[in-house]
């Protein structure tokens, strides 16, 4: 002991106290608390702050004989704590259990039941998506769970955080969330009519997260106070709207929409990634995207995808957006460093005219065949050193280069940016960990290939880092 | 009160080991158990609370004139109190537990209870016995027996050697 008069202190706390630390604690950590002594043997038992976590007993990379002995246990320790569990107030609630074919539906049942009853919660979280699901597939909606009870939630008035992921969900008719702040729905079918609607029973949303929703049509969203919004490949929408005043994070993921953004000045970081678009519209796409860059001018940090650095050039009069992008002092470019890619960087440059920050994330993107140099160019500007973005000689500090292999295209850019960059001080090169034919490790070819920019730099005060 | 007249009430708390401390009673009725007092007009002299030590009251007084400094941020205040609790060694976490319970402060309860479940995440069965001081009446069968019970507890926990 540190001090005798510690001794035993916690001994004089009444259990109501004691339950009060336990409820802190992660619920793993607080049934851990039973072995250490007897009276704390069933306290836990009372802990508002329940995880019903399959991924505590079912390990990853076990083989699927294991998994299933793992998941019996984990049901069998559902029905413990079921016939266990006295406390009628509950504020935090989570249950994972992904589809399988021994899917054990009367504990589930059960267990939605508790959720379903328990109006008092703050948050809750059902969770009972499959982790071999397919992510970047949305042709394909995965097959969820047959028989899940209804998730009813007309009764909970003082949620604060919600999320359902492939759950039976019924939108609510006749209730207001006054508190809810967090609301995640992911993997599953929600018509955009719901979700209107369910929106609005939320008035005071600041985190909205939507994933692999399916069948979704178009929709729009109207949220006052959302600050953080992420849609994440939803299927089903042609046209999605948001008037969202007080955002300051967005990201939208996946395919092709026209994303309408009400005039906002508070957003500091956007991003936008097209990646799983398989084709591109040259009617529509390039004065869509070009319209969305308009609408979120505020921003300071912007990431932008392959698919628009090949298709925004494309609209009119566009060597740069007008107005430009003020704000921006970081960009970050998800690119294959493609020649087709290369009029998009200049236009995001040429966008951007306090930037200080350059990150520049090479990795495999889609590269559109039927894709035409813009504005009857034949050579690309990093080629033809005709002109050059303000930005690059007056204001950009830094360069981040991440999966860098040192093949001409790179060398090409990074040359043009360090020829010009006059003001650079940083350049942060992370090489690629791409293995070469019949696995053959390529870090010291990639590493020497950084020899081919040495020549090239401008800046006096460049200090070169290598990752 | 205090705002109406532009002159702060000031009151006088009493340690159980008798030391007296001054304080605004604009901050003193964060504790309800002080508020109570106040309002029943017992506050007139020296509020004996019988429960708490000095250091353990120095401190709680310290968080009284901290947080009602601050308007009402609730992320203001959550980060004042992380501060405040930041360099608080066990014990005193402990004592602050029991004081905050007399004193019937929540949001210093909730602080507290928060902070001491972060110090036990993790570490081992006895280590959480010493710090907490509790005794293990358990056989060793029955510990046994306990921990075969909920095995999957155990993963990734400290040993018993780190502390």
């Amino acid at each position: 002991m540190d001090r005798n008069d510690s001794v035993d202190r916690f001994s004089f706390l009444p259990d109501a106290l004691i339950l009060i630390i336990i409820t802190c604690l992660p619920f793993k950590e607080a049934v851990k608390t039973s072995v250490l002594s007897k009276r704390w043997l069933r306290l836990w038992q009372s802990t508002g702050n329940i995880d019903l976590d399959e991924n505590f007993f079912v390990k990853a990379g076990s083989s699927g004989e294991t998994r299933a002995t793992q998941r019996s246990h984990f049901v069998a320790f559902l029905r413990f704590w079921t016939e266990n569990y006295t406390e009628p107030k509950v504020k935090k609630y989570r249950f994972v259990y992904s589809n399988s074919p021994d899917f054990h539906l009367p504990a589930v049942q059960h267990c939605i039941k508790f959720a379903v009853d328990h109006r008092e919660l703050t948050s809750l979280d059902l969770d009972f998506s499959d982790p071999d699901w397919d992510e970047e597939d949305i042709s394909v909606n995965p097959q969820t769970p047959p028989h899940l009870p209804a998730i009813t939630l007309d009764k909970h008035a003082v949620l604060n955080s919600l999320r359902l992921s492939a759950c039976n969900f019924r939108v609510p008719q006749s209730i207001t969330f006054s508190g809810l702040k967090n609301v995640c729905l992911a993997w599953m079918k929600i018509p955009g009519s719901s979700l209107y609607k369910f929106l609005k029973l939320c008035p005071s949303l600041e985190t909205l997260i939507l994933r692999r929703i399916w069948n979704v049509g178009s929709f729009d969203i109207e949220a006052p106070n959302l600050k953080f919004l992420v849609l994440d490949k939803l299927s089903g929408p042609e046209f999605i709207s948001v008037s969202a005043p007080s955002l300051s994070f967005f990201q939208y993921s996946g395919l092709s929409v026209y994303l309408q953004m009400e005039y906002n000045r508070t957003m500091t970081e956007a991003i936008f990634d097209f990646s799983l678009q398989p084709t591109w519209d040259e009617e529509g796409d390039p004065e869509m995207l070009y319209n969305l860059l308009s609408e979120v001018w505020s921003v300071k940090v912007l990431t932008v995808c392959s698919y628009m650095l090949q298709v925004v050039p494309m609209a009119e009069n566009s060597l740069s957006l007008q107005p430009r992008l003020e704000n921006v002092t970081r960009l970050v470019l998800k690119t294959q460093l493609h020649i087709q890619e290369y009029y998009g960087i200049t236009f995001f440059l040429n966008s951007c005219p306090r930037l200080e920050v350059l990150s520049i994330d090479i990795g495999p993107k889609k590269i559109f065949e039927d894709w035409r140099p813009p504005y009857g160019m034949r050579e690309h500007p990093f080629s033809s050193n005709l002109w050059y973005p303000a930005c690059v000689e007056s204001t950009l500090k830094k360069i981040e280069v991440k999966g860098f292999k040192g093949d001409d295209n790179e060398i090409t850019v990074l040359r043009y940016l360090l020829k010009y960059g006059k003001v650079l001080r940083h350049l942060h090169i992370g090489l690629s960990k791409e293995r070469g034919a019949d696995g053959i490790d390529m870090e010291s070819t990639y590493r020497e290939n950084i020899q081919k920019l040495m020549d090239h730099i401008s800046s006096p005060h460049l200090q070169v880092y290598v990752v | 009160m205090a705002a109406e007249t532009g002159t702060p009430t000031t009151l006088t708390l009493k340690s159980n080991d008798d030391e007296l401390f001054s304080v605004a009673e604009s901050a003193a009725i964060l504790s309800v158990t002080i508020r109570n007092m106040v309002e029943d007009g017992c506050a007139g002299g020296v509020i004996p609370l019988d429960n708490v030590d000095g250091k353990t009251l120095a401190s709680v007084i310290t968080y009284m004139n901290g947080i009602s400094a601050i308007p009402a941020d609730e992320e203001k205040k959550k980060s004042y109190r992380d501060k405040f609790l930041s360099d608080k060694d066990f014990e005193t976490l402990a004592d602050m537990v029991l004081a905050a319970n007399y004193l019937n402060m929540s949001c210093l309860m909730d602080a507290v209870s928060a902070k001491i479940a972060q110090v036990m995440e993790k570490k081992s069965v006895g280590w959480v016995r010493r710090k907490f001081g509790i005794e293990n009446d358990y056989t060793p069968e029955e510990e046994a027996a306990v921990k075969e019970e909920h095995k999957w507890t155990f993963e990734g926990v400290e040993t018993d050697d780190d502390n």
